[in-house]
């Protein structure tokens, strides 16, 4: 399980359409947001698929000036369970 | 509900990323550590620099065990540096100080005795001999003088770090009560060169702008500031508009490369000394391209110069003051601006792209935004202007350049002097505790304004002395010649901090006619220089006020006991001032105008003088019902804090002078600081432009009414080279400065054990070119050497800053690698700051 | 699971995977080999210039990254009779700093210590809008010495063997 909060500015003037964008995007939730453009969005992941790819994602965004990383987890407790049998 | 492991990590998440968004999510906690019920949270500003970040103090169970960035603070928007970060440890180092330390042998004061605990009454029994024969002396030789002939043999050093209160307390113990004007702050390394550069530009002290500009400006300009690890705050503040503004630009200047070049659009080394070449080429550009703003300057400026070949500030008999034509003098005269146009003609592109090693393009560059009307420009800066022997001329030639362009005053333009301290501005400036000063910008050679302050003050006219005393670098000097006996050191390290430990500094705290006392909560290498160590009480240990470099004063309540014996600086202040009757340092005409001070301690003169002690003991309560100690209040019987800011607020109301007005004491308690003047309970973010300053009437646009005629002064300063070049034995320059990891002399920062790791003692930068040359490499020890003294350190080629080669930076912060024996004493000879930026040495294997 | 080189305590220990082993000097041989001729002379931690060499259970020296990073000098190697260190070619170890999520640049907090200390240049920090600069660390850059780890104020880095 893969956890991330993300802090992404969008232009202000673009942040309604941002925000629906996001909220289309797989596993990202928006919990709030400043009416500078500013949005505090959670990303989950249980694929492979790095975290990164997701900001990236987030980055190109219309309307988007920058997507940045605050907080990441990722909880592998099972995965480290695993390697113990192995 | 049960919290589930992906719930909690989700609510971390969206914690973390709303902090640093600054936004409140409901139903989040704004902070993870806020979820303890056990810890108190509280307001406070940060105990370090002058950026003035608000900070939630978290306390259990009478101990500060938490501090983060505060999400409501305007000015860091619950960001935080790492220094900050760790607040919560600065208070719990092992060797704090607990209780009075005299140095003695056989039971007895002795010079060269070795310190041993004696209780408070005995540390201020051996004080108050000591000063009361001092100004027995003192009294003496002023026998029938006027106030502007007095002298005084005590003296003291204070603190840009002093709450407001504390500064105020001590300038009017000294100024009124011993009738000396030999108080000083550590501001005085620090900002003298900016007060200075502030009053003969605009006849008022402190930035027009705000940090607001950090969001307004389309163009930074850093002179001499490395705000990325400096002001760190501020700095994330400007890259934010950087990287999210379009077309926004950030010009860097520095005779090193550092953090903020990182972020540098143009990124320019230049030579030491020559910003004063570059800021006139900037001004010979924007007139011969015509760009000046015309309207402006006729309306809003006058054309001045200020008198060259001025020495440097050292010891009379020093061959370059006997060199010097007019050593000292700053008197301003008028020219017309086509005489100024033909004083700034040298500095060509040519000639200052030479000068200066910088290359013309980017030369160009630079000059080029400064002459775009349509370019918003805010130029920074901070010690690498101040301490500067120049440091006025060279604060006044960035004034210029604004100031031909009209670029001033409002949102984005703005020349803005970052402060090093939390309260240089709040206090040491603001309450007038340098030797000069009285508070809200009035001097004490000024007898109209020691008239108003006597009134305030309820003394008898000619109380106040009316000549300058000792500034900082001048006590040292006079410690050593026997002529400042009595010495208090309070709330700052200056055996570490001042330039040429060696010679100065070291034999006058040392020398057998003096008596020192230092207060600190830690054994500093000044505190163990003394006689008589004074254990304080820090920070939240007491209620306080500090205000930042935006005219920003905030508020904190007391949050734990101090340790031990130790006590706050007001308290050891008040109760000092107990020790002495009227009679034993004021003359029998002074008295005579007043009998009914006959008899009574300055302490009754002073503090209970119906003003002071108006407001009686109270509760001290935040909003959520807490309530907080005060342990002066429990002491003195009243509100102390309260009565001597209220007292101090009349200076900015009732005076002359206008533009200085603070808000009722309780108001503070209440915001996250208010940037003054404060009239009608609303603050003032850019001054002197109608609209946004009260002060400016409807109609008149733009007046700078700090000086009489409302209009600014440009001051034409020519290029003059330093006190001290590298030549062939000693050939590099050294430039010295601080860590974003420790904040000035460390005796803080050093003892939490987390930052001390991070970065433990000072090393040499240095070009690794140099390095070779001298057979030496990163990690290798080697000795710095100048014509006064010696270090040794460890080689550093790489990390954070890379000098050019030619020029090592070594940090001050560390009390066992103690630069200052090796800086030179020369100082600007208009402000009296120090110049910690150039010196000569040479680098050897150790 | 035995190409990690288990030695018999770690296995009594449940290590099977050779993780929970102590850091043994660069250039050790695998853990088993190293402790069979390792005599424990101390040696090789009087020759470490940095000083962070230790000796630990049983007598084994021991990495001790608190005391600072390595500098991959050799002396340790040069120091060593019995052949428990290898020649000191090749690298030294597969160990790589891992930053985890207490980093105080989460909480909005500047600090560059460790990318000030890090000398391959593997951490490196980017200014970004919104917060502070945060840490990117690129683990093929990273040597494994240990320097940021002994410098960081949060206590956030951690040494994995890759």
């Amino acid at each position: 399980m893969n956890i991330s909060g993300v802090l992404v500015r969008a232009r202000p003037e673009k942040i309604d359409s941002v925000r629906a964008e996001l909220e289309r995007m797989d596993g990202v939730e928006v919990h709030g947001a400043n009416p500078d453009g500013r949005l505090v969005v959670t990303v989950e992941e249980d694929g492979d698929r790095a975290m990164a790819d997701s900001v990236v994602r987030m980055q190109d965004l219309p309307g988007v000036i920058a997507a940045s990383m605050i907080y990441h987890e990722y909880d592998d407790s099972e995965q480290i369970a695993g390697s113990q049998e192995a | 509900m049960k919290l589930t492991r992906r719930d909690f990590i989700k609510s971390n998440a969206i914690a973390a990323t709303a902090a640093a968004a600054g936004i409140t999510v409901p139903g989040i906690k704004t902070a993870l550590a806020k979820s303890d019920a056990r810890i108190r949270w509280d307001k406070a500003p940060c105990r370090f620099c002058g950026t003035g970040c608000s900070v939630l103090v978290g306390t259990r169970e009478g101990r500060v065990v938490a501090t983060q960035g505060d999400p409501d603070a305007p000015v860091n928007r619950g960001l935080n540096c790492i220094k900050g970060y760790f607040l919560s440890k600065i208070m719990y180092g092992k060797d704090r100080l607990k209780t009075p330390l005299l140095r003695m042998k056989n039971g007895r004061f002795d010079k060269e005795g070795h310190f041993e605990p004696i209780s408070w009454d005995q540390a201020f029994d051996i004080m108050a001999e000591k000063w009361k024969a001092a100004i027995r002396k003192d009294l003496e030789r002023n026998k029938g003088l006027p106030p502007e002939k007095i002298t005084s043999s005590v003296g003291m050093f204070g603190s840009g770090q002093w709450t407001v209160w504390e500064g105020y307390a001590a300038s009017k113990l000294y100024k009124a009560g011993f009738r000396s004007n030999n108080i000083d702050p550590n501001a005085r390394h620090c900002m003298a060169s900016a007060v200075g550069g502030f009053i003969r530009a605009f006849g008022a002290d402190e930035p027009m702008g705000c940090y607001d500009d950090l969001e307004h400006a389309d163009v930074f300009v850093l002179w001499g500031s490395n705000m990325a690890e400096m002001h760190p705050i501020l700095w994330s503040r400007l890259t934010d508009t950087r990287l999210t503004k379009e077309g926004c630009e950030v010009h860097v200047l520095s005779t090193f490369k550092h953090r903020c070049f990182e972020l540098a659009d143009n990124g320019m080394v230049f030579t030491p000394q020559t910003d004063l070449a570059i800021l006139n080429y900037i001004a010979n550009h924007i007139i011969q391209t015509k760009a000046y703003n015309k309207d402006f300057i006729g309306k809003h400026v006058n054309f001045t110069r200020t008198p060259t070949d001025i020495g440097y500030g050292l010891r009379p008999e020093h061959p370059l003051e006997q060199k010097a034509k007019n050593p000292g003098k700053g008197k301003l005269s008028k020219i017309s601006f086509e005489e100024y146009a033909k004083s700034v003609e040298p500095y060509t592109l040519e000639y200052t792209s030479k000068l200066s090693g910088v290359p013309k393009d980017q030369l160009e560059w630079l000059a080029r935004v400064y002459a775009d009307p349509d370019k918003k420009v805010t130029s920074f800066w901070t010690m690498g202007f101040n301490q500067h022997s120049r440091g006025v001329w060279v604060n006044g030639l960035v004034y210029n350049v604004h100031l031909l362009m009209g670029k001033i005053s409002e949102p984005g333009n703005s020349p803005f002097s970052l402060t090093g301290q939390p309260s240089a501005c709040g206090t040491a400036r603001e309450v007038g505790t340098f030797a000069h000063r009285l508070p809200a910008d009035y001097v004490v050679f000024k007898k109209p304004h020691r008239d108003f302050a006597e009134k305030i003050w309820k003394l008898p006219e000619g109380t106040l002395p009316g000549k300058k005393g000792y500034h900082a670098v001048l006590q040292n000097r006079m410690l050593r010649d026997g002529k400042l006996n009595a010495y208090w050191v309070m709330c700052n390290n200056n055996m570490q901090a001042a330039a040429n430990m060696n010679e100065e500094t070291w034999p006058g705290y040392r020398n057998p006619a003096n008596f020192i006392v230092v207060s600190d909560p830690y054994p500093t290498v000044t505190a163990m220089a003394a006689d008589l160590i004074l254990p304080t009480a820090m920070w939240t240990e007491k209620e306080g006020a500090y205000g930042n470099a935006e005219r920003r004063t905030q508020f904190w309540r007391q949050q734990v006991a101090p340790p031990g014996e130790a006590r706050s600086d007001l308290w050891q202040l008040m109760e000092f001032s107990k020790r002495f009757k009227a009679e034993e340092v004021w003359p029998e005409e002074l008295l005579a105008k007043a009998p009914e001070y006959r008899g009574k301690t300055l302490y009754e003169i002073l503090y209970r003088n119906g003003q002071v002690d108006k407001y009686p003991k109270q509760e001290v309560k935040d909003s959520a019902g807490n309530v907080y100690d005060n342990h002066e209040m429990e002491h003195f019987g009243f509100y102390p804090q309260k009565g001597l800011f209220e007292e101090y607020r009349r200076f900015g109301l009732e005076g002359p002078k206008k533009g200085h007005d603070l808000a009722p004491f309780d108001a503070y308690h209440k915001a996250r600081g208010l940037r003054w003047p404060v009239v009608d309970g609303k603050e003032t973010l850019w001054r002197y432009r109608e609209g946004y300053d009260p002060y400016v009437a409807k109609g008149e646009e733009l007046r700078f009414y700090g000086r009489k005629d409302g209009r600014a002064n440009i001051i034409f300063a020519p290029y003059e080279p330093p006190a001290e070049s590298p030549d062939d034995e000693y050939d590099l320059w050294l430039s010295t400065g601080r860590v974003l990891e420790h904040w000035h002399s460390g005796s803080m920062t050093r003892r939490v054990p987390e930052l001390y790791r991070a970065f433990p003692d000072a090393v040499i930068f240095m070009h690794p070119d140099d390095a070779r040359a001298r057979g030496l490499r990163r990690g290798l020890p080697a000795r710095v050497v100048s014509r006064r003294g010696e270090i040794v350190a460890r080689v550093e080629t790489r990390g954070r800053n890379r000098p050019p080669r030619g020029l090592i930076f070594v940090p001050w912060f560390d009390a066992g690698r103690l630069i200052n024996k090796v800086t030179l004493d020369a100082t600007d000879p208009l402000s009296k700051e120090t110049d910690y930026k150039k010196c000569a040495v040479k680098v050897v294997k150790a | 699971m035995s190409a990690r080189g288990i030695s018999r305590l770690q296995f009594l220990r449940g290590d099977f995977t050779g993780r929970a082993a102590p850091q043994r000097p660069p250039w050790a041989l695998p853990e088993a080999r190293f402790t069979e001729l390792c005599d424990g002379c101390g040696d090789c931690i009087g020759a470490c210039p940095e000083g962070i060499l230790v000796s630990g259970r049983g007598g084994f020296p021991q990495v001790d990254f608190g005391r600072g990073g390595c500098t991959f000098c050799g002396e340790c190697v040069q120091a060593c009779g019995t052949g428990a260190l290898a020649d000191g070619s090749g690298r030294a170890w597969s160990l790589k700093a891992y930053i985890d999520e207490t980093c105080v640049t989460n909480r909005g907090v500047e600090c560059r210590s460790c990318g000030d200390h890090c000398d391959p240049l593997a951490i490196r920090f980017r200014p970004r809008a919104g917060s502070v600069a945060r840490p990117m660390l690129d683990q093929a850059q990273c040597t494994g010495c240990g320097s940021c780890q002994s410098v960081c104020p949060a206590g956030s880095i951690q040494m994995h063997r890759g």
